[in-house]
């Protein structure tokens, strides 16, 4: 996942090319020496695993605002975002925006499929691939993905020199839908980020090993500490040689399947020895070495209530987990670890029990399809609380006469929209991707912050969305997979 | 090519021989072919990608190399999927997430060992006399390395381990620290991670290898305890004992003697049927999973029969407070006992709790669900996806009607969703006295005036009224002999049957009915064909292993 410089493939390849042969390569210099002046910029793609199911029409919706521009007014699900105020009383919503009129085309005809779209049939849930790499959807319960996600193309393009080329996080621990459901298969839903030919980088859920690898190169403060930490990080690479020399003995004796996915396996030990070779960088008021999270919540959870939504049924304190984690995807933009990052808060038809969060006896799945209104929209705060949380962090975080925001691209995605048709439509209301909503915060490139928007006929694709952010990251692109053009009325 | 040239014979294999060195542009000797072994079609084996530990196999692991109980694997590993099995070695992509959990779960698990004086003086098996006892260091690697890694470590190995470690305790002047970074490396090593079959090619035959007596050990062991083979397994693989089938029968019947075989086939039956986790508050959950655990172990260990009874049990395993919640007389006893519920309607583990609670919807029932979970896992019968513009999440449609059964008219009258949830809902009405919870009820929830018919019908099979009549429907028309078979062979193989694979399962199928449907032999039947100790390599996808999925 956190894929860093010079991973083994990329050396195979010869990706400094050419130039093997010079004593320092350019390619392998610490970005920090030739970024002086500019402050990076940041590429940031959260994600709830929801519908906005009810009537987001004007006058009658309770996520998009009334008013179109700035001074956006704030609907119930968003209400979080009245929170979390700077130093001067203004709330974190003046630095979000929200894009409105979103739609991922669904396809009524296999042969006739738009750039981007969704397959015919009931094909919710399982769209991915169009919504993260602006691909087709290939077949109606298939969440296959098939090209890179937004993130990763930003990572190749500005994330190279830094220690984490992304980082992939994920607060729902598990897929929870174990027992004899429809869906037993969370393949390719449990995941923002893709690699070339859609290769997933599995997310990361555990705070505390995230924790752990996030402040690897690190050095603490107390000495005594430093030296534990020093020889600790000689057993590590003691441990990763004696398992190289293993692998290198291994491999030719492995059958060509059985080859390549040691070779895999063998590509990521290779990063992390990267990882433990690492220089961190300095620490000072704003970059620090943050308090160890502690062991994480048990998974399953046990609430102790007898009544059955509450107890060790899909709840592995998702609260506490995106707690931890939003702080360690502060300090990775903070101190320049990476310089992109995703967020599943929670997974695509996300089986999480929302009984602890939002006290509806159901999964955040059925809540969107039964449960009442105040409950849904009580799970999408929950959701709008933490991705409020990180932007306010990074708005109230200096940097170079600003803040960490003004140098953030970051997008908030919305799994599902809204259908305005009677529920004889399959699905009701909410298995739909027309109406769809998303949030942006950051002023990087020009971004305008704390506006309304209204997605312009011809690039209201959410990945048109996804393109605007990448060109605000410095990444010069006109498209995402097959959906082509930026929104413009998102700068200014 | 190869594969029909073993179907020839005489004269005929001679000249294809010739041939196929002809074609092949090979200039050898013609005259002295080189012998080619049985092709994987005529021994019946299937493919298999090199298998990494489940989460659940790796805790296990820790038990019987560790003496460690905490099961720390699965809050730092990827999420091992289900389908409905945890092992679908297809779907073990390595990962960041899986380098660094495997690395934080070895050192952790490591240094707990350390600083645990009673248990790593038993691991380690001695006591060094300084810092730098080289000699201790070394037995504890050559006896450790053994049962860690399945197989004996060659010289070089063990001198790379005893150089690793004895670095370590000269740098810290600590002996244990030397312990500690052994045992991390093994842990975290490949040998350990993977189920490494390298085995012997079989002559002629490409991608075909037949296993040797430590990997022949090892599937045994992951097979029927869901970890590590022991040193005694590891001995007979030693002597070649395992190279013949007859000592393979042997030493399975002796392992399932141990008390891991009975977890093992309690948490296979509980994924396969649906139960593995349930939805209820953990008094209720854990008495539920004893009382089939209970079943399972009186019809396969315990009182060996056959295993048809899980199905047509009239007695369970039940206490006071399950039986409460049942709506069963109280049993008169705190501690469960075994009681006959039959009188009640009730028969085998399509009435237990367990089974009931698995495929519901959040607050009720779902008759569909239940009915797909019927004839998937049991009946092996596949249910076609729902049709286009057909979402499977729908809720019953409230304005058809105040009672279930009318809401769900909609999938009986409209023609397109009929002809498949014929095949399910039926079942499931068939069932709905019985809560999502297992618990009997006259009528939908809440609803006195919407009772509750019960009627089911296996479509073109029979009609039945509640789990007993059902059991009983299955069991005279055959339908889950088969299937269980199936069912243990995938979890078996890890993945899903090929038609390579008619030939094995159908002698299994055949053994099972021969042997009056007993699972314990069903399970030695399985691990003494032949087709058990070979493995035939998967084709290497065309640019990722992502593209097999």
């Amino acid at each position: 996942m956190p894929r860093r410089r010079l991973p083994r493939r990329t050396l195979l390849r010869g990706a400094c090319g050419a130039a093997v042969a010079l004593p320092l390569l350019e390619c392998m210099m610490p970005e920090r020496q030739a970024q002086a002046a500019d402050p990076p910029k940041r590429y940031f793609v959260g994600f709830g695993g929801f519908s906005l199911n009810v009537d987001q029409s004007p006058g009658a919706h309770s996520l998009v605002p009334d008013t179109v521009g700035a001074n956006w007014d704030v609907k119930q699900m968003l209400a979080p975002l009245n929170g979390y105020a700077d130093a001067n009383g203004a709330p974190v919503k003046e630095r979000i925006s929200v894009v409105s009129g979103l739609d991922i085309p669904h396809a009524s005809d296999v042969n006739a499929m738009p750039p981007g779209s969704r397959y015919p049939g009931d094909s919710f849930h399982f769209h991915g691939n169009a919504m993260l790499c602006g691909l087709q959807q290939q077949g109606e319960l298939d969440g296959s993905v098939t090209g890179m996600s937004s993130d990763q193309i930003v990572a190749d393009a500005i994330g190279q020199t830094n220690i984490f080329e992304s980082l992939v996080y994920r607060a729902q621990a598990l897929f929870y839908n174990t027992g004899g459901g429809t869906f037993d298969k969370s393949h390719h839903r449990d995941t923002l980020s893709f690699d070339t030919g859609g290769q997933a980088i599995a997310a990361r859920t555990s705070p505390k090993s995230a924790y752990e690898s996030l402040f690897t190169s690190f050095t603490p403060e107390d000495p005594v500490e430093a030296v534990a930490k020093e020889l600790e990080l000689l057993k590590r690479k003691s441990i990763l040689d004696h398992v190289d020399r293993s692998i290198n003995g291994l491999l030719p004796q492995l059958s060509a399947w059985d080859r390549q996915r040691m070779d895999r396996h063998y590509d990521e030990i290779r990063a992390l020895e990267q990882l433990l070779e690492a220089t961190g960088p300095e620490q000072n008021a704003n970059c620090m070495l943050l308090p160890h999270p502690g062991d994480d919540p048990p998974l399953g959870g046990e609430f102790g209530q007898p009544f059955a939504w509450n107890v060790n049924d899909g709840y592995s304190n998702e609260e506490a987990r995106a707690r931890v984690l939003t702080r360690l995807m502060h300090m990775a933009f903070v101190c320049d670890l990476t310089r992109v990052g995703t967020f599943m808060y929670t997974m695509f038809q996300s089986f999480m029990n929302a009984h602890p969060l939002v006290g509806a006896s159901y999964n955040v799945h059925a809540l969107n399809h039964l449960g009442q209104q105040t409950q849904h929209a009580a799970m999408i705060q929950w959701h709008m609380d933490h991705f409020g949380e990180l932007v306010a962090m990074l708005r109230d975080t200096p940097e170079a006469g600003g803040s960490v925001l003004d140098n953030c691209a970051m997008a908030f995605l919305i799994e599902g929209g809204f259908r305005s048709a009677t529920t004889t439509v399959p699905g009701g209301h909410s298995h739909t991707t027309e109406n769809m909503a998303c949030l942006v915060a950051g002023g990087a490139g020009g971004l305008k912050q704390g506006h309304h928007v209204v997605a312009p006929n011809g690039a209201n694709h959410p990945c048109n969305v996804l393109v605007s952010l990448m060109n605000a990251a410095g990444v010069d692109v006109t498209s995402l997979g097959d959906v082509q053009g930026a929104i413009g009325d998102l700068f200014g | 090519m190869v594969q029909a040239m073993r179907r020839w014979s005489g004269a005929c294999w001679f000249g294809l021989v010739v041939a196929a060195a002809a074609w092949s542009g090979c200039q050898s000797d013609a005259s002295a072919p080189t012998p080619v072994g049985p092709s994987a079609e005529e021994l019946g084996v299937g493919e298999i990608g090199m298998r990494r530990l489940t989460a659940h196999e790796l805790d296990n692991v820790l038990v019987d190399l560790l003496d460690d109980d905490t099961r720390p694997s699965a809050a730092v590993l990827p999420e091992d999927l289900r389908t409905p099995y945890d092992n679908a070695w297809v779907d073990q992509d390595p990962s960041q997430i899986l380098i660094e959990g495997l690395e934080s779960l070895a050192r952790d698990t490591a240094q707990a060992l350390v600083a645990d004086a009673p248990r790593r003086d038993a691991v380690v098996g001695c006591m060094p006399n300084d810092v730098a006892d080289t000699a201790c260091l070394q037995t504890f690697v050559e006896r450790f390395g053994r049962v860690a890694w399945r197989r004996p470590l060659t010289s070089a190995e063990v001198d790379d381990l005893v150089t690793l470690g004895a670095g370590m305790a000269e740098q810290t002047n600590d002996f244990y620290a030397g312990i500690e970074v052994v045992v991390r490396a093994m842990l975290q090593s490949p040998y350990l991670v993977y189920r490494l079959e390298l085995g012997q090619p079989v002559a002629g035959q490409p991608a075909l290898f037949e296993l040797d007596g430590y990997e022949v050990a090892t599937r045994l062991a992951f097979l029927i305890w869901g970890s590590t083979p022991n040193d005694a397994l590891l001995d007979m693989a030693a002597s070649g004992e395992l190279d013949a089938l007859a000592a393979r029968r042997d030493a399975a019947v002796t392992m399932l003697d141990d008390p891991r075989a009975r977890l093992q086939l309690d948490r296979f039956h509980a994924m396969w049927m649906g139960y593995e986790t349930l939805p209820h508050e953990p008094a209720i959950t854990s008495r539920m999973r004893q009382e089939s655990a209970a079943l399972l172990d009186r019809v396969i260990f315990d009182e060996p029969q056959s295993w048809l009874t899980l199905f047509s049990s009239t007695e369970s395993y039940i206490d006071d407070t399950l039986a409460a919640h049942y709506g069963l007389p109280a049993v008169g006893s705190a501690e469960a006992t075994w009681v006959d519920v039959s009188g009640a309607g009730r028969k085998g583990i399509l009435s237990h709790g367990s089974f009931l609670s698995a495929a519901a919807n959040p607050i009720d029932t779902s008759p569909t669900k239940r009915g797909k979970l019927i004839r998937e896992r049991l009946m092996c019968s596949p249910v076609p996806p729902p049709p286009p513009d057909v979402p499977a999440d729908d809720p019953p449609d409230q304005a058809l009607g105040n009672c279930k059964i009318d809401q769900y008219a909609a999938h009986r009258e409209d023609a397109g969703c009929a002809a498949c949830h014929k095949l399910m809902d039926d079942i499931g009405f068939g069932l709905e006295n019985y809560d999502r919870a297992g618990r009997y009820r006259e009528h939908d929830d809440g609803k006195p005036e919407c009772v509750i018919a019960g009627q089911g019908e296996v479509f073109g099979v029979g009609t039945f009224q509640g789990p007993a009549e059902l059991s009983d429907l299955l069991l005279a028309e055959g339908l889950v002999d088969a299937c269980a078979v199936k069912q243990l062979f995938q979890y078996a193989m890890g993945r899903d049957l090929a038609p390579s694979d008619d030939a094995y399962v159908g002698k299994l199928v055949e053994q099972f009915a021969a042997s009056d449907h007993r699972f314990d032999q069903l399970i030695v039947d399985l691990v003494s064909h032949e087709a058990f100790g070979y493995r035939l390599s998967p084709p290497v996808a065309t640019t990722t292993e992502e593209e097999g999925n």
